[in-house]
């Protein structure tokens, strides 16, 4: 595959995930903070999410697992997800938390559980496309190309 | 007054367009007549803060990240911390901003705001003060302002907002010099 069909690959995935709300526009806005000083700056700060979410979701795990749960504990995790995802323009991870939050406070066990459950099918959707997406941008650069600049009209 | 063509060897070999305009001489510049110099440095016609030294305070590392780099983007010098007690373990009237996470529970802002103002009793050296949060809402807004806060400002911020933000803040401030 040649340079100019993988870019074109590239945009109509990119814009793929905004259409189905994976990302948001704050996702543009880390893109726009990449330059010849900043290469990487994209790809560090979602890797720093990966691996913050992660943490936070074994956290999750255990303390809705505690006999007595500790929902102020789970409310602090579930914000600092909803911060990091908000961050990086994760938009369906962001409103999942949104949701659970509110579950926290009615203390509702049963419906923190399923909201875990859907927290991290969202974010290991989101990961998944995440990882596609440096993927293919990394053909791109192998083969000599340049990625090319999303632009989008919201 | 003028002229435009277009010059080709032929299909497929690319063409050349030329003109030929008629331009005017700027007159001698006199030196007294030369505009003060602006308050912000612009680079390419955006607005950027070179060296302007910002302290921020978030206990996300993510969001701190992001923080950290649109304000590296705009030229300032950036120091990181991740609570309040090392926020006023390291304030120091160098810092022309303090950029505070307010909505974190168990992060007390606004007592650190309050702090900070003690700290500085000079006017003028007091850095100023903006809160970062990630709802507003009348409570959260009042609570800024009683403390002193200087701005307000709603995450996740943009390239944008950040810029017009700093720009303001530092508007209603003596000018200050890049270091």
């Amino acid at each position: 595959m040649e340079v100019g069909q993988m870019q074109r690959r590239l945009m109509d995935y990119t814009k793929s995930l905004f259409m189905e709300g994976f990302l948001d526009g704050q996702f543009l806005q880390l893109q726009q903070l990449q330059d010849e000083s900043n290469p990487d700056f994209v790809v560090e700060v979602v890797s720093l999410f990966f691996d913050d979410s992660e943490k936070l979701l074994n956290d999750l795990t255990m303390a809705l697992d505690q006999p007595n749960v500790d929902f102020k504990k789970v409310d602090a995790h579930v914000h600092q997800l909803k911060g990091s995802s908000s961050s990086i323009g994760a938009q369906r991870v962001k409103n999942a938390c949104i949701a659970f939050r509110n579950f926290c406070e009615e203390q509702n066990t049963e419906a923190c559980l399923r909201c875990l459950q859907q927290v991290k099918q969202e974010y290991y959707l989101a990961k998944n496309k995440l990882e596609s997406l440096f993927r293919l941008e990394q053909q791109i650069v192998a083969a000599g190309g340049s990625v090319p600049i999303m632009e989008m009209g919201f | 007054e003028g002229h435009i063509w277009i010059e080709s060897e032929g299909l497929g070999k690319g063409c050349t367009a030329i003109f030929i305009v008629k331009l005017g001489i700027p007159g001698r510049l006199n030196e007294s007549k030369l505009p003060i110099m602006p308050r912000m440095s612009t680079i390419h016609g955006q607005i950027a803060f070179p060296g302007l030294k910002v302290l921020v305070m978030d206990e996300n590392g993510v969001s701190r990240m992001v923080t950290k780099g649109l304000l590296v983007h705009l030229g300032c010098d950036v120091t990181m911390v991740s609570s309040s007690d090392e926020c006023l373990r390291v304030v120091s009237h160098e810092h022309k901003v303090v950029l505070m996470d307010v909505c974190v529970p168990g992060i007390d802002g606004y007592e650190t705001a309050m702090r900070i103002h003690e700290k500085f009793t000079k006017h003028h050296e007091r850095p100023l003060i903006v809160a970062l949060t990630g709802n507003t809402d009348k409570v959260i807004n009042e609570n800024c302002m009683k403390v002193g806060m200087d701005g307000i400002v709603l995450k996740p911020v943009s390239l944008d907002k950040m810029r017009s933000v700093l720009s303001d803040l530092l508007e209603h401030q003596v000018p200050f010099e890049a270091i």
